[in-house]
């Protein structure tokens, strides 16, 4: 009977600790929830939450097993990065199980499932209330990634003192305590942003889109002018480092022709196979002409040089130095050719 | 079994009333309901649960979201329960207070020949003091202070929610209506209602009443 209720616990730890660090990172994504209450689900805990299948493979890769102790909780770190490329941790969640506090008194199938959803319940209300919550939902110039690891939360001494620390749900079992914590930056200080540089490569890397040169305001409208045009190979280098940081943009994880590749920090990226797009504040998306195919052109040809082509239109014939004319005699040609007919 | 009693305080602008009763009572009533249940056999005692689904609140006189169940039957009743408070409380103006209470209460059995008790096992009373701030400055710190006392009631909240305090057994089917509320088709929460007084009127009510009784001689 012990053992059955110790593989039941194990159970109900193991799905807990997918849907705490679930509901904390779909918390940051910046849009906000909606799941719908249908009478007849049988979702874990009773509570609709989607379960993303990336935060689901990273969490299966990190734990591999090994589920929370109280000195090896399970965290879920959440950091912010500017378009400067500053990077600040605002928050670390934590799962932890205390074995040294245990209520014996308590039955895991029909007393401490539903405590765990009561918890997980806490966990959705919280996550609206710290101040990184506010800023992934108010500022699109912000970017947030996450990072799932067992062990103590990874703050340093400064971070320990500025940081609030709280444990907010606690519920205990024959096999000990879980409690749910999490230590948050209480006010958070956006770093000045970087001034704008005459340079417009440096400017193109480090700056927002709003600070930008010129060149880059209108990326599908390529100057004439040799000298003026130049394809914003920079602005792909940006890209990346948007997309190498950003793995809510892999969502979609039905969409079976993106291709995913790993980040030094473990979190998967996704990208579509011929173009990488960006969204910016001031309404217009980005494109990488190194990878785009203009319609009717031949392979490795750029869009503009097949405009460049197109630009000098042959002339016609009977406009040519060997056969100039003068007009009535062009409109006699062209009257005999219709009377041919 | 004594009823649990918490108290929550806050100051707001008369605006702003609706949307705090509803991002603390929904809070609360997101602790306080489970899905739907089914029974295969009634007389077994068995029962499968429904799922709750769960959805983001905006409020739109402040800047804060909370989190509610997605059950538009829910919020359109506390919607209504909360109404006549919500008018009556931002109709008096100046400096004003009111309290509104969210009540959790079960149906005891009836004894012979005496009606079914309806007991309370959890009560919230949110106290809301009523202010207008006359300058930029005082707009600023009212608008300072509710952004630290909503979270820190929502904390509070959560806290009292995972301690190991009493809460009615799971009923069987005959008396599942005397412990949930079933009126609602994709979720059930716990037996409840709103009550509120205000309690600038009953202090002028009886300010009133003692100047009439004594020029009554």
């Amino acid at each position: 009977m012990a053992s059955v209720e110790k593989r039941e616990f194990e159970k109900y730890l193991k799905y807990l600790t997918l849907k705490v660090v679930q509901v904390v990172v779909q918390s940051r994504k910046g849009s906000p929830l909606k799941t719908k209450s249908t009478p007849a689900g049988r979702d874990w805990f009773n509570l609709s939450i989607a379960d993303d299948k990336q935060v689901s493979g990273e969490l299966k890769k990190t734990l591999d097993g090994k589920l929370p102790e109280r000195d090896n909780p399970v965290c879920i770190e959440i950091q912010m990065e500017t378009l400067e490329g500053h990077s600040l941790v605002l928050e670390v969640w934590s799962v932890s199980l205390d074995v040294s506090q245990r209520d014996i008194a308590v039955s895991v199938t029909h007393v401490l499932y539903p405590r765990l959803t009561v918890l997980l319940k806490s966990l959705l209300a919280i996550t609206r209330t710290t101040p990184a919550y506010r800023l992934s939902r108010s500022n699109e110039e912000l970017h947030f990634t996450y990072k799932v690891y067992l062990g103590s939360p990874d703050l340093s001494e400064q971070q320990k003192k500025d940081f609030k620390h709280v444990v907010f749900a606690r519920s205990g079992c024959p096999m000990g305590t879980i409690s749910l914590a999490v230590h948050y930056q209480p006010i958070i200080t956006l770093p000045d942003r970087v001034p704008e540089h005459s340079d417009c490569t440096k400017a193109e890397v480090t700056s927002s889109p709003a600070n930008t040169c010129n060149t880059l305001e209108l990326p599908f409208l390529p100057s004439t002018s040799q000298s003026k045009l130049s394809p914003p190979t920079s602005v792909h280098i940006f890209g990346d480092q948007l997309t190498s940081k950003v793995p809510y943009q892999s969502q979609d994880s039905n969409h079976s022709n993106k291709e995913e590749s790993a980040t030094p920090d473990g979190a998967t990226i996704s990208r579509h196979p011929s173009i990488t797009l960006l969204n910016h504040n001031d309404g217009y998306v980005v494109v990488d002409y190194a990878e785009l195919k203009p319609a009717f052109a031949e392979s490795g040809d750029e869009l503009g040089d097949l405009l460049r082509q197109c630009k000098d239109v042959p002339q016609l014939d009977m406009f040519s130095d060997e056969s100039r004319m003068d007009v009535p005699a062009a409109l006699r040609l062209i009257e005999d050719k219709e009377d041919r007919k | 079994m004594n009823t649990r009693s918490h108290v929550l305080e806050l100051t707001v602008t008369p605006v702003q009333v609706e949307g705090v009763i509803k991002a603390l009572f929904h809070t609360i009533l997101l602790h306080r309901t489970t899905g739907k249940y089914s029974y295969a056999n009634p007389s077994s005692g068995t029962f499968s649960v429904g799922t709750v689904g769960v959805e983001d609140v905006d409020c739109t006189s402040f800047d804060f979201t909370y989190v509610r169940c997605a059950s538009e039957e829910l919020d359109e009743w506390l919607g209504d329960k909360i109404k006549g408070f919500t008018s009556s409380l931002c109709q008096q103006g100046g400096t004003n207070s009111g309290k509104i209470s969210l009540e959790f209460f079960e149906r005891k059995k009836a004894r012979w020949l005496l009606p079914p008790e309806v007991v309370n096992w959890e009560v919230w009373h949110l106290h809301l003091v009523i202010i207008e701030p006359s300058s930029d400055q005082g707009w600023h710190n009212h608008t300072m202070q509710l952004a630290n006392s909503l979270p820190e009631s929502i904390l509070y909240i959560c806290e009292v929610m995972n301690r190991p305090e009493y809460m009615p057994q799971n009923p069987t089917y005959e008396n599942l209506p005397n412990i949930y509320d079933t009126r609602f088709t994709t979720i059930q929460p716990y037996l409840h209602n709103v009550t509120y007084e205000l309690t600038g009127e009953s202090m002028a009510g009886a300010v009133r009443k003692l100047f009439r009784n004594t020029f009554a001689y």
